[in-house]
């Protein structure tokens, strides 16, 4: 995916940029929190049109790096939810029923965690205007385990994004400026 | 992740118990206004690495060790680079054009670090905000411009390695695919722009911040390479007259496991705690800066009304600013005369062998050894990170400042806790409030753990 271009006023046009960026995140050796990464590969595998796809694995401070000039973000990670049974989960970003993601607060060490992430980019204006986390609930995600619950949920996880993502591209195409 | 060896099931086994919760406590134990007990305990990701790494391949070593730290990717794997290339016998094989490609992708590094932890994390604790969050609602043009100058960071690591977040292009012995020409090209116009603004962010910090007033005496530890300023060779040496060659580090310094904490404190032999990172570094090698960030020095010691050795770990703030100027201006050299490497690694052939080397993380040293078996496969590894080296002297440091907060309530005793570990950059500090902080007085029990 080339680089969005400036306009004159320093923005970004929407031809420049997909305007649905689907950003997963998650430890890729820690258990279920794989499952950000997992969905990210299986993605890449069959890539969804109007759609840049990005692995921020455990480094979330790389998202705002990518969010000018886009209208959707869909999250992809792993939740805190033991009780949630074994279901992907799909919330608007900003919904109080949104479960907190796994480590939420901690994922980055030393750096800012996606929902700090997604705060500055709505105070800095740069958050588009659909939000939405697509999420696998997990008990656990311990350093050394291979991927468990979560994993079953994978290939479901892709082609809900690549549906979600089509819808999203679709309402925003008549805001293309 | 994926395994290399996808048809064989493998069991990993962790003998230390995996604490993947980064949790920062901190307990303060007073009596009639003097400290007794300070306990403080951060969480050391590295730890459960070196477990796993035993029986892996030694290429697969630096993918594995990246995923360690989310935002200093290139120490891991640079360290492990390092380390292993003296196992294998080729350290002294590596050609200059590569070792210049990997100083060129920890620029990238110091400067998407530094101006993460200086603008989003550090400078909100200086001028009264609670995050960067509310910061950026009074002084949006900098937090803007520090997110371009972040995002360069990630472009140059995206160039150099492949990728900003788990750079993939980095190989023991060099890298996969060298950069190519015009990508250097590309990059160099929006470097040589970002090192202007970067000078006056510089300034902006020495300038319009009121530094409190806490200096101690430290024994500073960094690279002391003999014609720059360190990022990936030198012997390491301190201030009180530590110099010893890379692979000797591991036996100059011993790690002790301190009743009150499952962190590992390292100290000096015979000697006791240090610091590494920013301030170390300038302290014993500023005279060696890109003379972009020389030019500034003095007009920072002047703002600051501090002329070097600094001795007081709030100036890492700006100590940070100048190295980010430093890492701005040799990556713009490097990027203008780029060619790529006649050949992008060197060949290596396994063999049974051990090897210990250091690196300047951006929080300081970040040290590894390993030993490796006839097929190359790891037999053991040791990583030492910053954190864990200065955590005695955070200790220290908490000590002197639990005396000054004694009267301030809880909640703002812990804002000046929080503010003074954040000095160092440590591995918890991205939370805005990631103490457990507590105190007792008198006697009284402290909180059960």
């Amino acid at each position: 995916m080339a680089s969005p271009r400036p306009r004159a006023d320093g923005g970004l046009t929407m031809a420049d940029v997909a305007p649905v960026l689907v950003a997963a995140c998650g430890n890729a050796m820690a258990g279920d929190d794989a499952f950000g990464p997992a969905v990210a590969a299986a993605l890449r595998r069959e890539s969804p049109a109007h759609c840049q796809v990005i692995d921020l694995g455990m480094a979330p401070t790389a998202l705002l790096d990518h969010l000018q000039g886009r209208a959707a973000l869909i999250i992809v990670d792993a939740a805190e939810a033991p009780d949630a049974g074994d279901d992907l989960m799909e919330f608007d970003w900003d919904s109080p029923a949104r479960p907190a993601l796994v480590r939420q607060e901690q994922l980055s060490t030393h750096g800012l965690s996606i929902a700090a992430q997604i705060e500055l980019a709505r105070a800095m204006g740069l958050l588009p205007e659909v939000v939405k986390l697509i999420a696998a609930p997990v008990g656990e995600a311990q350093l050394g385990r291979p991927m468990d619950a979560a994993a079953r949920l994978v290939e479901r996880a892709a082609a809900r994004v690549r549906a979600l993502a089509a819808e999203l591209a679709r309402a925003s195409a008549g805001d293309v400026s | 992740m994926s395994d290399s060896n996808k048809n064989s099931e493998r069991t990993i086994r962790v003998g230390a118990l995996a604490r993947v919760e980064g949790e920062g406590a901190l307990h303060l134990s007073m009596r009639n206004g003097r400290v007794e007990q300070v306990r403080l305990e951060i969480y050391e990701p590295p730890r459960f690495y070196e477990a796993f790494l035993r029986g892996r391949d030694f290429r697969e070593v630096p993918d594995i060790t990246a995923r360690i730290c989310g935002i200093c990717p290139v120490a891991y794997q640079m360290g492990s680079c390092h380390a292993l290339e003296k196992a294998m016998g080729v350290f002294d094989q590596i050609d200059p054009p590569i070792r210049t490609l990997r100083n060129l992708l920890y620029c990238g590094e110091w400067i998407e670090s530094h101006i993460l932890h200086m603008f989003m994390l550090h400078l909100p604790d200086f001028l009264g905000y609670e995050s960067v969050i509310t910061m950026a609602a009074d002084h949006g043009p900098v937090v803007k411009t520090a997110l371009k100058l972040k995002k360069l960071g990630n472009e140059i690591l995206a160039a150099v390695a492949g990728r900003a977040v788990h750079p993939v292009g980095v190989c023991v012995g060099g890298f996969y695919k060298a950069m190519e020409p015009a990508r250097a090209q590309a990059l160099l116009p929006e470097v040589r722009s970002a090192l202007d603004e970067m000078c006056n962010l510089t300034l902006f910090l020495a300038e319009k911040i009121e530094y409190p007033d806490f200096e101690r005496s430290y024994e500073f530890v960094a690279l002391c390479p003999e014609n720059e300023y360190p990022m990936n060779l030198g012997r390491i040496r301190s201030n009180r007259g530590l110099n010893v060659d890379q692979e000797e580090f591991g036996q100059a310094i011993e790690e002790r496991h301190v009743p009150h904490s499952t962190a590992l404190h390292s100290i000096i032999k015979g000697r006791g705690a240090y610091m590494v990172g920013p301030l170390a570094r300038l302290n014993l090698n500023h005279e060696k800066l890109h003379p972009r960030a020389a030019e500034l020095l003095p007009k920072v010691c002047a703002a600051v009304k501090r002329d070097l050795p600094w001795r007081n770990n709030f100036l890492s703030l700006p100590a940070r600013a100048l190295e980010t100027v430093h890492a701005l201006a040799p990556a713009a050299d490097i990027l203008e005369r780029y060619q790529p490497p006649p050949r992008p690694f060197v060949p290596i052939t396994p063999r049974a062998g051990s090897g210990g080397h250091g690196t300047e993380a951006p929080r300081g040293i970040c040290w590894h050894h390993y030993r490796t078996n006839a097929d190359g496969t790891i037999a053991s590894a040791g990583i030492i990170p910053p954190t864990s080296q200065n955590q005695m002297t955070i200790e220290e440091d908490l000590w002197q400042l639990a005396e000054q907060i004694t009267d301030l309530a809880d909640d703002q005793a812990c804002q000046r806790c929080e503010h003074l570990i954040r000095n160092y950059d440590p591995c918890i500090s991205c939370s805005v409030h990631f103490l457990k902080f507590s105190r007792s007085f008198d006697g009284e029990p402290a909180p059960a753990r």
